[in-house]
């Protein structure tokens, strides 16, 4: 088990014990290199039983003093297996070769709060991803996009392809069905960091939606996208509640782990990278160009004759066949990405510093992300038993994602307005810059892309302190503190700004202008204090951690808005009519008490018990503790001493249980007055929400199995697991008769069932020095259904059932969709007609790696998905504008042209005419590097590369509009897949550089 | 070298020290926002009137729906509301011949007037809990809120007409039953009843602040006549026309109107908009600005004018932009133009009233008929003829004549003021296309379906 704790062990790395007393000394020296020769810099040597060791140089090389006359000197190198070297007599020219290690076996990964485990022995199946996996072959648009196609039991869909992402991430299925979040708690070097969605306003601005409550069709991303991909070292993804159960009432959707770089001790080194790339949009709906035939077609009456007289006035200008979505979404988008890192130290103080500039426009004008990123990590020791690491990080996001997906008699959404817009509009700027009104619709959309700004400005600092010390060590047992602190604060800046002249604003009369400003100020900070104890107790070793976690979360939001704004003024006092849409403060206090005890008898035998005791503020009962505990097994069959199977060189059987918690929204357990200003006085609006004053937290167990194995010295490795994760007590507004002005009660009213199943395979098929490939084939499916419903069957989500929404029955999916026709005597399915399931039947991912001639890399990544359904509404607006591709046909011979009949079916009850199928094929990664060979260098530069990769450059679909991954509603626990011209997402293609010094 | 004893000890005690520390968590209350609890706590008055104004604020919400959903049912006006093609197919029957449940966008006259129900009961119970009151005071607040409450319950019922509605709704998991129409409409005039007595009781004034709509009735005896005068329409609307004249007594009907004082059909208590943070008048728009979302005033109710009513300046002719809506065509498919709006708001600021002289002057005139009382029936009639400029009546003055012409005469004095056509139609038996002008090809509904929630509610 020692060897098993390399966290533990690297913090004595370098420490040199008692020598002034020892009797006998040998000297050991050598170096450490991988199969291909090249030296491995900082692999770690340790005496086994001791604290002795040291770490390689620049050159693999190392030396070192051992105490006694015969010692075990264990050798570690992240990424490659370890070794374990005999020693009777001093030896100085020691070559140790390391395996790569491609199943992984000696990563440790983390299992608890303190301590960790190496995968081999894991009773979880956890999936990493190193920050060279991530994005070491190409340049996803943010960090949780690198990981499409990477995590078996992930169901990840983009919601539009705006500049700087917006993700919908769930692991495992369906977590929660609204009361929490969805979307799994990040955990950045032991930081609890936001991934929240802040609103800006955009639904209100562009009449999306009205009032000031609906946030959700705000199109804005999610915070991780502050997180820059380049800085980290390694993504542990904690799937369910058995693998997560140590983070207790925030865990139900999954955790995951993010580690970001660190210096090691040896020489400086310098990373220099730039990548220069482009983004298109891709798979355009080719609108249908306009001709009399089709004017005579769709119009009718006095106004088919002034369509007719302003398609005449366009041919004459020659502007009859514009191609809007050519003109709109046609734009070849610049990329860059640019990072400098510096790295290095000795043994007792390492560094990693690291600065990036991320700058992408989108494939619409005036759209486009920029990052700015800068990091300083900094480990140091002092003395021989404290060790203090830091990581620091700040970050400037400055994202403007234009005006597409759905509106409302604003004409501010580009793509809605297209959909209205034939061929031969006049809409482009005269030469004095003022543009024509929109006669098809409410807004010029040339004006709302020229004119128009959704701007957020992110300013963020994640920083975490912690420090060990060693309280005692001998050879058998060691015990040590670990306090671990940090701090997330977050301040965005939005303003979303539609200028007095655009044409639906002079139709405000004296209001015409209008800007919402948004503010918010997250600050999360977090506290941890662990003991650990470890012992070798004969042949098993017992590792013990207790400790208590404290997470405090205080966020203020404010929401202005002002309207009647003359020559272009943004500034509020500059606004006839000044409003607050909205200000929001909350408080969130969590307090965990954690333990935790690892038994493992010789790698044979891995056991784990543990549990947390958690309490929020967020729950109804909020000083009362809920137990979350979990256990763990793995049999390493291959380590016993009766397998004699030579080729199956790991065979690991193993289950794990745990429970985790989801805690309601905040504001659930409060009934308050609404404020409502009439008439100059102030009243309080009884709130329509009810609450229960016995609301416990959502709690989700999970049952998992797995088989792992491999054969042949790794060649080949197995991964299967099955799991079954149940969430308990979902918390489900009960929707009173709604004649008594309640409309909401918060209650445990619910169960579900996630049932799933994960293989991976992998294999090197080839394993040469001219020619190594390496293939890996994964598989996941999930089926959820809910197996409990206390409140009547209901529908939610999206714009009602005539357009499609989601239904919620027990023995049904939670994710299932569901429109009109009505179906009588059917209260099971809310009397509607059941069209599909939001999640698919099950995805696959192929990832291949091939080094070639040396000095070549070839990566791609392919991901699957059979099944599943969206609600297409941009399918219905196209068809009600009559720009749909081949609107005029009339492919059954009826006379009436398909576009028209497609909505006279919809009109006439039946919804599934804009429900379609998703599955896709996506080609998501490919890349080719060629690294200069040594002798072309020049002096200093140790290392050059040069490689052209391909983002989303191939999509495979039948879906009807741009992409099968999108959501109106941003990150929705059920109702995402409902798509309303969204923007439209983008193939990217890049050439990279990159240099070491 | 400590011993390991100590070493311990003293790392024991860190731990020890953080947990204590770090356990204790200051328990949240809502930052945002007053809590319900504490306004019915032994409320004090401060308490009470944010719970009164709260009253009034709620008390608007049903205006927009009711204007735009029960006229475009008794075809008073369109919806050319381009964003969502339902205001027109859903709306007017083009695509269905029946509503179902949560039919589109019409929450407004049904949640909304619920919502104000609700303040009103909490509002009754937190008096009820002070011991801040005298006791005229505390019958000040119940009349009050007893008053807003029945005219509010009027909406739901007069959507939802046959198949009735919720009248006890204070508990929200035990709500009372769904009463049908005629038992409905009898408990709210008890509801009103018990507010008029409440009010006569409240003494001179009210200890609370009412808004400007309110002017000219901000006292318990002034409110007392707004309680009478919505007591008439619900006797009216129970067919009890002799109920009618008893609370028509009572209430600020003034008949004694000419075409110079005109401006007192106007008399009444109103529901005002203000800028933000207020609310704005949801039936404002510019005259004749370019907008695909517009209320459009029905062709019909201008074709069918008589010559010379004044009445005809509450539109505006879009001359230059009339409103065009796909969905909106006649029989020949043709787009059926958007030629007249809504003209009667000077700004989006204007107040709209709820209940006024004009509606009580037209409820006697039918009342006064349906009591075989002809004479002042003719004489209320032609009392709103030459305020407007059309001279007197000179048709038969048969029951079912004059009960034809007091229609037609509500058709243009109470146009768009909450569905009065749709309503009148219904309870005379005569919603059907003699009354209605089908042009747009669509259906007439009688009402709407029940709300999924009451029916989910009934079938736990």
């Amino acid at each position: 088990m020692k060897q098993t704790l390399l966290r533990v062990n690297l913090v004595f790395i370098g420490l040199i014990c008692f020598s002034a007393t020892l009797l006998a000394q040998m000297r050991v020296a050598g170096t450490v290199k991988d199969a291909a020769g090249e030296p491995l810099i900082g692999a770690s040597l340790i005496v086994k039983g001791t604290t002795t060791g040291t770490i390689t140089d620049v050159d693999g090389s190392f030396s070192l003093e051992v105490p006694g006359k015969s010692a075990t000197i264990e050798v570690t190198y992240t990424g490659y297996r370890s070794k374990t070297v005999q020693l009777t007599a001093d030896n100085t020219a020691m070559a140790i070769v390391l395996e790569d290690d491609v199943a992984r076996l000696d990563e440790v990964l983390v299992t608890g709060l303190a301590s960790g485990v190496k995968r081999a022995n894991s009773g979880n199946a956890v999936t990493s991803i190193t920050g060279d996996e991530l994005v070491g072959a190409t340049n996803p648009q943010t960090l949780d996009n690198a990981l499409f196609g990477k995590i078996p039991g992930v169901n990840m869909s983009s919601n539009s392809g705006a500049p700087g992402g917006g993700v919908n991430v769930q692991l495992r299925g369906v977590s929660t069905l609204g009361a929490g979040s969805s979307q799994p708690l990040y955990i950045i070097d032991g930081v609890y960091v936001d991934n929240s969605t802040i609103r800006n306003g955009r639904t209100q601005v562009n009449g999306a939606s009205g009032g000031a409550s609906v946030a959700t069709q705000d199109d804005a991303a999610n915070r991780i996208a502050d997180i820059n991909p380049d800085d980290i070292e390694k993504i542990e993804v904690l799937k369910g509640p058995s693998a997560a159960a140590i983070y207790g009432t925030r865990a139900n959707s999954g955790v995951i782990i993010i580690t970001t770089k660190r210096g090691a001790a040896g020489k400086t080194k310098v990373s220099l990278s730039q990548d220069l790339g482009m983004g298109q949009g891709q798979n355009f709906q080719n609108f249908d160009t306009w001709n009399e035939a089709k004017i005579t077609n769709f119009f009718s009456g006095a106004r088919q004759q002034l369509e007719l007289q302003r398609f005449q006035a366009a041919k004459q200008a020659g502007r009859e066949n514009t191609n809007w979505e050519e003109f709109f979404y046609g734009e070849n988008a610049l990329l860059s990405n640019t990072q400098l890192s510096i790295s290095g130290g000795n043994d007792k103080t390492q560094f990693f510093a690291s600065g990036g500039v991320l700058s992408e426009d989108g494939i619409i004008k005036n759209t486009g992300f920029e990052r700015y990123t800068m990091r300083a990590n900094l480990d140091q020791k002092l003395g021989n038993r404290l060790k203090i690491s830091v990581s620091n990080n700040y970050t400037r996001s400055n994202n403007d994602r234009g005006f597409t997906g759905n509106q409302n008699n604003t004409g501010g959404s580009i793509g809605y307005a297209l959909a209205y817009t034939p061929s031969y509009a006049d809409l482009l700027p005269d030469a004095t810059g003022n543009y024509p009104n929109n006669p098809y619709f409410n807004d010029n959309p040339v004006a709302i892309r020229d004119l128009g700004t959704n701007n957020q400005k992110v300013d963020r600092f994640i920083s975490a302190g912690t420090v060990e010390w060693d309280i005692l060590q001998n050879t058998s047992s060691f015990l040590k503190l670990r306090v671990n602190g940090g701090v997330d604060y977050l301040s965005s800046n939005t303003i979303v700004h539609f200028p007095e002249v655009l044409q639906h604003q002079r139709a405000q009369g004296n209001q015409a202008g209008d800007v919402m400003w948004g503010a918010q100020d997250n600050l999360n900070t977090n506290l941890q204090a662990f003991l650990i104890y470890n012992a070798d107790l004969g042949s098993v070793n017992s590792n013990t951690a207790i400790g208590i976690s404290r997470l405090d979360q205080q966020s203020n939001f404010l929401l202005t808005r002002g309207r009647g704004l003359n020559g272009g003024q943004t500034n509020l006092t500059w606004a006839r009519v000044q409003a607050i849409q909205g200000q929001v403060n909350s408080t969130v206090t969590d307090v965990g008490l954690v333990a935790q005890q690892d038994l493992n008898w010789q790698d044979r035998i891995t056991a784990s018990v543990g549990i947390r005791l958690d309490k929020s503020t967020l729950n109804a009962q909020q000083d009362k503790y809920y137990a979350f505990p979990k256990a763990s097994l793995a049999l390493n069959l291959a380590n016993f001493d009766f397998w004699n199977v030579g080729i199956v060189n790991q065979f690991k059987l193993r289950a794990a249980y745990g429970q985790t918690g989801g805690l309601p929204n905040f504001g659930v357990t409060f009934e308050s007055l609404a404020p409502q200003i009439i008439g100059g006085l102030t009243g309080g609006q009884v709130g329509t929400r009810g609450v229960d004053p016995n609301l416990t937290p959502e709690t989700a167990e999970e049952l998992e199995f797995g088989l792992d194995a491999a054969f042949l010295k790794n060649r080949i490795t197995i991964e299967a697991t099955y799991y079954n994760k149940g969430v308990k007590n979902l918390i489900l507004d009960l929707q009173p008769a709604e004649s008594t002005g309640i409309l909401a009660i918060a209650t445990n009213a619910a169960d579900l069932e996630n049932k799933g199943i994960e293989l991976g395979i992998g294999a090197t098929p080839v394993r040469t020095s001219k020619f190594n490939w390496y293939t890996k084939l994964m598989y996941w499916q999930n089926r959820s259904v809910i197996t409990r419903l206390d409140i009547p069957v209901f529908t939610t989500g999206g714009f009602g059932a005539s357009l499609g929404t989601y239904l919620i029955s027990e023995g049904y999916s939670p994710t299932t969709i569901v429109g009109n026709p009505v179906v009588a005597n059917s209260p099971q399915t809310s009397g509607r007609t059941v069209y599909g399931d939001r999640q698919p039947d099950f995805q696959m991912s192929w990832l291949n790696s091939i080094t070639f001639l040396k000095n070549f890399d070839l990566n791609w990544l392919f991901h699957y998905q059979k099944g599943g359904e969206s609600i297409n509404l941009s399918a219905l607006l196209w068809d009600d504008g009559g720009t749909t591709n081949g609107w005029s046909n009339d492919s059954d011979g009826d006379g009436t042209p398909d576009g028209l009949r497609r909505l006279t079916a919809w009109s006439g009850g039946n919804t599934g005419v804009w429900i379609e199928k998703t599955d896709y094929i996506k080609l998501r990664e490919v890349a080719l590097y060629y690294t200069l060979p040594k002798d072309l260098l020049g002096k200093g530069i140790s290392r050059a590369k040069i490689g052209v990769s391909g983002n989303n450059i191939l999509l495979w679909t039948n879906y009807g509009s741009y992409d099968p991954e999108v959501s109106n509603f941003g990150s929705q626990p059920v109702s995402s897949a409902i798509e309303v011209t969204p923007y439209p997402s983008s193939r990217r293609l890049f050439f990279h550089l990159k240099f070491d010094f | 070298m400590k011993s390991i004893f100590q070493k311990i000890i003293s790392a024991l005690s860190v731990v020890l020290l953080l947990t204590l520390g770090a356990c204790e968590i200051d328990l949240v209350t809502d930052p945002n926002n007053p809590s319900l609890g504490s306004a019915l706590n032994d409320a004090k008055k401060p308490e009470l009137q944010v719970l009164v104004t709260g009253l009034e604020a709620r008390h608007r919400g049903y205006v927009q729906n009711a204007v735009e959903m029960f006229g475009v049912f008794g075809r008073e006006v369109w919806a050319y509301f381009g964003s969502d093609p339902r205001f027109a197919n859903e709306w007017l029957g083009l695509s269905i011949a029946q509503t179902y449940p949560d039919f589109f966008s019409s929450g407004g006259t049904y949640v909304n007037p619920y919502l104000a129900v609700k303040q009103a009961n909490v509002l009754i119970r937190a008096a009820e809990n002070s011991t801040a009151l005298t006791d005229a005071e505390r019958k000040g607040y119940i009349g009050f809120a007893k008053t807003i409450k029945g005219f509010q319950l009027l909406w739901p019922l007069m959507q939802q007409y046959e198949n009735g509605i919720r009248i006890d709704v204070e508990d929200p998991l035990n709500p009372g039953p769904t009463l049908p129409f005629d038992q409905a409409i009898r408990a709210i005039g008890v509801i009103l009843n018990e507010g008029h007595t409440d009010l006569l009781a409240a003494g001179s004034t009210f200890s609370f602040n009412l808004t400007s709509g309110f002017a000219g009735f901000n006292t318990p005896d002034k409110m007392a006549q707004v309680n009478r005068a919505i007591a008439a329409r619900a006797a009216l609307y129970a067919k009890d026309y002799s109920g009618a004249l008893n609370t028509l007594n009572g209430s600020f009907m003034d008949l004694n109107v000419t075409d110079v004082t005109f401006e007192k059909m106007d008399i009444g208590p109103a529901h005002p908009f203000g800028i933000s943070p207020d609310a704005l008048n949801p039936l404002y728009y510019p005259i004749d600005l370019p907008t695909s979302t517009i209320l459009i005033c029905h062709p019909d109710w201008v074709e069918d004018a008589l010559p010379g009513d004044r009445r005809l300046s509450k539109v505006a002719r879009r001359t230059n932009n009339p409103a065009q809506n796909p969905a909106i065509r006649d029989a020949g498919g043709n787009l059926l133009l958007g030629e007249y709006q809504d003209a009667r708001w000077p700004s989006n600021t204007t107040a709209f009233k709820f209940i006024r002289n004009e509606e009580l002057i037209l409820i006697y005139a039918e009342a006064s008929l349906l009591t075989n009382n002809t004479a002042n029936a003719v004489s209320a009639i032609n009392t709103i003829r030459n305020t407007w400029g059309v001279g007197n009546y000179t048709g038969a003055t048969t029951q079912d004549a004059l009960l034809n012409e007091i229609l037609f005469q509500r058709r243009y004095s109470l146009w768009a003021e909450g569905g009065h056509r749709w309503i009148d139609l219904r309870r005379t038996n005569r919603l059907n296309n003699t009354y209605v002008d089908l042009r747009d090809r669509g259906n007439i509904f009688t009402q709407v379906a029940r709300r999924t929630s009451e029916i989910n509610w009934d079938a736990r």
